[in-house]
């Protein structure tokens, strides 16, 4: 067999974490935001918001970080390439983030379309201005931000396995102080109002599409950080 | 581990003489076969090319030979070829060593030789 | 005979601290080969570098004639099994075997469900909920059913009691008879493997002490034990590996050296009490020489 299909096999073979716990983690929030919207009907023509669905997003992150580091030393120690185990990994990411955006619009479409908001007007999968425009953008929205929040985590996890405790230290300090200056840059030269008018502008299929070449930079990081990552 | 094998010399050479032991007792019969080499490595829980070594050790010295295809034979003669090997080690292991000793303690030797026969009688 | 494992002034640092000291030898093919020493002399470095799981600081490294870095052509014919391997959270025994499956070109399904049931594994059971013992034994399990060119066993045999010890070394005897490999054994065990070992590497503080057949090692070195003076006397000229005196009697360990002339006799003769030494002593006796030497550069 070959390897890169091997590990995809490696990653793919819990089912349970990989396609159950995301959807009990969301489903349960679901479900208690359904009871509340039950509970405590919103006056008319208000409806119930909630943004319960960051969590599958949230998930998806930590998930990829939690992937590298276990995953590669394991694999690492079977003797796979790491250029194996980048793609392999690429590969069945994709795979369960392309379903399980799927699922988003099936939920979504239930929600919005056929169910009437679950008869309680609650806007949990159906939301204003990210379920806008055509279908298709409900999957594809969740797919872009999936796609990159998991490859920031798995990026995370490879910085941490290639420069250790070290440099994690080193990368939340650096953060630190860029966000520090960043913040203050931007807020001397007045930049915030130009920054929300240039997202208020954009759909979320847009900002989806610009999250693109950012899920770039982070497998390309991630790529150069497992080369030259040891046991 | 296996049945033990000397610390004190290659274990090649214990293999050999463990061969040798049998064909000398009549256990191993001439133009029997000998045990395969895996066979001996697994007995003795040695490394095959070990075990190998020890059996082309007796090849080389006559005692055992290779039927094609089927394994390890005790060549004809293997007995007295063992035999002979044996009576001279038994003059350096035994003989030397005790005249050695005999000298030590001041034994002459006439009364080694009463010794020997004393011996004989009452073993 | 093929080199499978050629290595040159093999060297590993890590800032000031040199690990693996210029290490040379070469591994041929269908041979077991000991890999001893103390715990951090420097083995599992060698071979996390053999596999390319670490990186050389300088010298050369040579796997079926090719660099092992990211190279399927030298890796997919390699098992290498240690005793720190970590596995992924919620893998079952039966998950990491299916794994080995897809990544062990040789692998022989059945020759490890047999296994399996020699070592008495629960298949359904999460690695992270097995004792040590059991570990180790997924650990062998993997390393003789993958059937590779190259199984390389790095201590694996944490926390199994002697009698698990013993299966695995017939176990190991029994296929290397049937399908011919090459293996690495490393361990500090050194008298239990003795007699498996066809060919002996010992490394300390990082440094190659012995690279010779296992058969001229035995019988190589005794130790005689006598008056003082007598020993002294006997012992000019020859390599002496050990020197201890209690008031009259001085006993030393003597090397005969590969090619030298069996002194043990001569020894006794003289009537000097000779002893013999053991593989696992005569390493030792190497080690204590090697510190020895270590502390004299310092």
């Amino acid at each position: 067999m070959n390897r890169t299909l091997a590990v995809t096999r490696l990653q793919l073979r819990k089912k349970l974490q990989l396609f159950i716990v995301p959807w009990l983690v969301l489903g349960s929030s679901f479900i208690i935001n359904l009871l509340i919207a039950f509970i405590s009907p919103q006056p008319d023509g208000e409806g119930f918001y909630t943004g319960g669905i960051a969590s599958i997003f949230i998930y998806m992150m930590i998930y990829g970080i939690i992937t590298y580091v276990q995953t590669f030393p394991f694999s690492l120690g079977l003797g796979i390439r790491r250029s194996d185990f980048y793609w392999g990994t690429a590969l069945s990411a994709t795979a369960v983030l392309f379903m399980s955006s799927l699922g988003l619009l099936l939920l979504s479409v239930i929600e919005g379309i056929w169910t009437n908001h679950w008869g309680v007007d609650l806007h949990f999968f159906d939301l204003p201005y990210w379920s806008d425009g055509p279908l298709l953008n409900r999957w594809w929205v969740p797919f872009a931000l999936l796609l990159n929040l998991f490859w920031l985590g798995f990026m995370i996890g490879g910085y941490f396995k290639r420069f250790g405790k070290t440099g994690m230290l080193a990368a939340t300090l650096v953060g630190i102080v860029v966000g520090t200056v960043g913040t203050y840059v931007i807020t001397y030269n007045n930049w915030w109002p130009s920054i929300g008018e240039w997202f208020a502008n954009r759909t979320m299929a847009e900002i989806a599409l610009w999250t693109l070449p950012v899920t770039f930079v982070f497998a390309a990081l991630t790529r150069l950080f497992v080369r030259r990552t040891t046991v | 581990m296996g049945p033990s094998m000397d610390d004190n010399r290659p274990i090649f050479v214990q293999i050999a003489e463990r061969i040798e032991d049998d064909i000398i007792e009549g256990t191993l019969l001439e133009e029997t076969q000998a045990p395969s080499t895996t066979h001996i490595a697994a007995f003795y829980r040695i490394n095959p090319a070990t075990a190998a070594k020890g059996v082309n050790l007796l090849v080389d010295e006559g005692i055992l030979y290779k039927k094609r295809g089927i394994g390890m034979f005790v060549s004809t003669g293997a007995r007295q070829i063992a035999v002979n090997k044996r009576k001279e080690q038994f003059y350096e292991q035994y003989i030397v060593a005790m005249i050695r000793e005999a000298k030590r303690l001041g034994i002459t030797v006439e009364q080694l030789k009463d010794m020997i026969q004393k011996g004989e009688v009452n073993p | 005979m093929t080199s499978i494992i050629e290595v040159i002034d093999l060297t590993k640092r890590y800032g000031a601290v040199v690990t693996v000291d210029r290490v040379s030898f070469k591994v041929e093919e269908h041979k077991i080969y000991g890999l001893l020493g103390r715990n951090g002399a420097g083995k599992t470095t060698i071979m996390h570098m053999l596999t390319a799981q670490q990186f050389v600081s300088s010298g050369e490294i040579r796997v079926f004639g090719e660099q092992p870095y990211e190279n399927n052509n030298v890796l997919e014919r390699i098992c290498f099994i240690k005793e720190s391997q970590k596995y992924p959270e919620h893998y079952t025994v039966r998950d990491v075997l299916d794994t080995a499956a897809d990544v062990y070109r040789n692998w022989d399904r059945a020759y490890a469900m047999s296994l399996v049931g020699q070592f008495q594994l629960p298949l359904k059971r999460q690695i992270k909920k097995l004792s040590r013992g059991m570990l180790s034994a997924v650990g062998i399990i993997i390393g003789l059913a993958s059937r590779a060119p190259l199984t390389i066993f790095d201590e694996p045999y944490l926390g199994l009691d002697a009698v698990s010890r013993q299966m695995f070394y017939d176990c190991l005897l029994a296929d290397f008879a049937e399908h011919p490999r090459t293996v690495l054994l490393s361990t500090h065990l050194i008298d239990e493997v003795s007699n498996l070992l066809e060919h002996v590497l010992l490394i300390d503080g990082g440094k190659l002490l012995l690279d010779e057949e296992a058969e001229t090692l035995r019988g190589r070195a005794y130790t005689i034990s006598g008056p003082k003076a007598a020993v002294e006397v006997f012992a000019s000229g020859r390599k002496v590996l050990d020197s201890q005196t209690l008031g009259g009697l001085t006993q030393m360990t003597i090397d005969n050296g590969p090619n030298g002339e069996s002194g043990q006799d001569e020894a006794t003769a003289l009537g000097l009490s000779v002893a013999p030494v053991s593989l696992q002593q005569l390493c030792v006796s190497y080690m204590k020489r090697n510190t020895g030497s270590n502390k004299g550069e310092k």
